[in-house]
């Protein structure tokens, strides 16, 4: 690789302890709620999770906007570890690091004004008619009107709550934008909106997006790269197109089989699951799809499977694809 | 599937609920006419605002008030015009011959009740059962959503429960009673994507077996492909486009829904721009005096601004209401 990445996680865990009792507090077990996981995002790609709820991936957002810290594992922030950071480096990491999040009606505040809320990311120090210019800008980068930052949230719509959101990510002139379901709150006409939306910055300002969600073919259209989370693990990853046209993983057949229809004549005997996400505080022993799993063999349940590279630039973690030499 | 030329189980004619509020009147529902066969699945799309969940609640009579009101229209099921009834009898019918599923499982359970009697409150109402009889129909109701040892899942408490069997739960409350219509407001829009799938396999096969209609109100079109024998699309109050689902998808009429079905990311355009509508879905207080699409729509003309186009049919059993559907005489 030739230049290091913006962000690298290598060996991610984070558990979180769940506790009993209240002044002599026992551990009565750990969620393993992301386990070892590998992840990098290279400047102006986009890297894309999927996974259903409780699978980690809202964790995993959470450690690269330094929210939660890491149990276990590295990461890396243009070649630094965390664990070396300076004040600066913080200050740094979180002007080039920023976030949108899933619901644009509870993730900005109804007392301020949207200026303000824009303006909310940028240092202290700012000149207060810098801070004006700049705020002007960054309406007119997500295609809101200038008049826009008088008014408050509560006198837009979902769309333009989403580009106020978008916004607020843009003001300091960050490399990389993680976006933790960004449509989903969404009327599907205003989707497309937003999507579109994204893909323009991106191209003019060479952002690189770390997108989460659980719709497959909205990751499909904005991602080149996939990885598939299942209770804290990555199960598979691969190029976007690859993983959708061809996956190998047994839970991303079922995922992308449980997808709906484009058209009623793809109306199909789907491979439907059957049970839950395991809970992750008791997860199913060796590979923790297993009990789900339609192709379960005697030793899913006994030896975690590793991910391996069964074809190039492809990686799966399940023994039915990857078979013993 | 069902039958061509049974009479209709539900029909309703011209119906109108409008809310009176001190910004103006909004004309939630306006003038919607559809019928539904028994064992049919009709699905209303519509986006935030285009009145598809008034119009659920109003086939339930369960429009707020006073600010709502249905102040127009015919609601026949099985040839009984259910907003004649008076409040005792319609309390009869809900849950019994037409009951709804909520959005949200977490919201539309009690948490302070266990399951069992949350289910056993509907068919003790209707069916003035209790004892042993009572807890086998819990149980058979449960069973029925696929709730693995019902027997001893009575107990529990919403809390103790996953998401998706919270969702059956509610389910089974809804079909407790052996209703003829199941009105389903977005019912899997919470849940993740393979509990979904589970979700809509479990509602056909029960409809498969006890030949129930079923209204989907959503604003999926993956979920109308699905699931629904026929489909209604909503714009501001009105249905702007209805007809078989195979005909719909195939051939949308409608500005609208043309732009609703591209809208879509789908794996056979991948390259460039997703197609958007421009614009935003429109203030209902203040509609436009035409089309209310026509601010939004790429093909507006003239007179579209002008006078709200007429039902017009494109084919058979496919109607539309769009000026460019209006053959010039």
């Amino acid at each position: 690789m030739t230049s290091p990445a913006i962000l690298e996680g290598t060996g991610l865990r984070k558990h979180f302890a769940v506790t009993k009792g209240l002044v002599f507090t026992r551990v009565r077990g750990w969620i393993k709620a992301v386990d070892q996981v590998d992840v990098a995002l290279q400047e102006g790609e986009t890297v894309g999770l999927v996974g259903e709820s409780g699978s980690g991936k809202t964790t995993l957002a959470k450690l690269f906007l330094l929210l939660e810290r890491p149990t276990a594992g590295t990461l890396r922030f243009y070649g630094k570890d965390l664990a070396q950071f300076t004040p600066e480096d913080f200050a740094r990491y979180r002007q080039t690091v920023q976030a949108v999040f899933q619901d644009p009606w509870s993730s900005l505040n109804p007392r301020m004004r949207v200026a303000a809320i824009i303006a909310e990311p940028l240092p202290r120090k700012t000149p207060r008619s810098q801070a004006r210019e700049r705020v002007a800008q960054v309406l007119s980068e997500v295609g809101l009107s200038a008049g826009s930052g008088e008014r408050f949230p509560h006198e837009f719509s979902g769309g333009q709550r989403q580009r106020i959101a978008v916004a607020r990510a843009l003001v300091t002139y960050p490399k990389s934008i993680i976006l933790d379901e960004p449509v989903s709150a969404l009327d599907v006409s205003i989707r497309a909106q937003v999507l579109n939306l994204l893909k323009d910055i991106q191209q003019r300002l060479g952002l690189s997006y770390f997108v989460i969600s659980h719709d497959l073919a909205t990751m499909r259209y904005i991602s080149s790269r996939l990885n598939v989370m299942y209770a804290g693990k990555i199960v598979e990853t691969g190029q976007s197109q690859e993983v959708y046209n061809n996956p190998l993983h047994p839970y991303s057949q079922a995922l992308l089989s449980a997808a709906l229809p484009l058209h009623p004549s793809f109306r199909k005997r789907r491979i439907v699951l059957s049970g839950e996400v395991p809970s992750a505080l008791d997860p199913p022993s060796g590979c923790r799809f297993h009990p789900r799993c339609p192709l379960r063999m005697a030793i899913c349940s006994d030896l975690e499977p590793l991910l391996k590279e069964p074809a190039p630039g492809r990686l799966v973690a399940c023994h039915a694809v990857n078979k013993p030499d | 599937m069902p039958v061509e030329g049974d009479t209709p189980l539900l029909e309703v004619r011209d119906l109108k609920t409008y809310f009176f509020t001190r910004r103006g009147t909004v004309k939630a529902v306006d003038g919607i006419s559809f019928s539904l066969a028994p064992g049919e699945t009709l699905a209303v799309v519509g986006e935030s605002g285009s009145g598809k969940s008034v119009t659920a609640l109003s086939l339930l009579r369960l429009v707020p008030e006073p600010a709502g009101r249905i102040i127009h229209g015919e609601v026949l099921l099985e040839g009984q015009d259910i907003l004649k009834l008076d409040h005792r009898e319609m309390r009869r019918v809900r849950g019994s011959r037409i009951s709804m599923v909520l959005q949200d499982p977490m919201t539309s359970l009690n948490p302070a009740f266990s399951i069992g009697d949350q289910v056993g409150e509907a068919v003790r109402l209707h069916q003035r059962v209790g004892g042993g009889e009572l807890r086998r129909r819990i149980v058979e109701a449960l069973s029925r959503l696929k709730i693995s040892s019902a027997e001893s899942r009575m107990a529990d408490y919403p809390h103790q429960m996953s998401g998706g069997m919270r969702q059956r739960v509610s389910g089974a409350i809804a079909l407790s009673c052996q209703p003829r219509l199941l009105i389903a407001d977005e019912p899997t829009t919470s849940l993740d994507v393979t509990i979904q799938a589970q979700y809509l396999e479990l509602l056909r096969e029960i409809q498969e077996r006890s030949h129930i209609s079923i209204i989907f109100i959503t604003h999926d079109f993956g979920i109308v492909a699905a699931t629904a024998h026929k489909v209604a699309v909503m714009y501001a109050g009105k249905i702007v486009e209805m007809g078989t689902t195979e005909e719909v998808f195939d051939n949308p009429f409608h500005p609208y829904t043309e732009a609703l079905l591209r809208c879509v990311p789908r794996s056979d355009r991948l390259e460039g721009r997703l197609v958007d509508i421009p614009g935003q879905p429109p203030d209902l207080t203040n509609l436009p005096r035409g089309c209310s699409f026509a601010p939004r729509c790429p093909k507006a003309m003239e007179r579209c601004l002008e006078a709200y186009p007429p039902e017009v049919e494109v084919s058979r059993g496919h109607v539309t209401k769009c000026w460019l559907a209006v053959k010039e005489s």
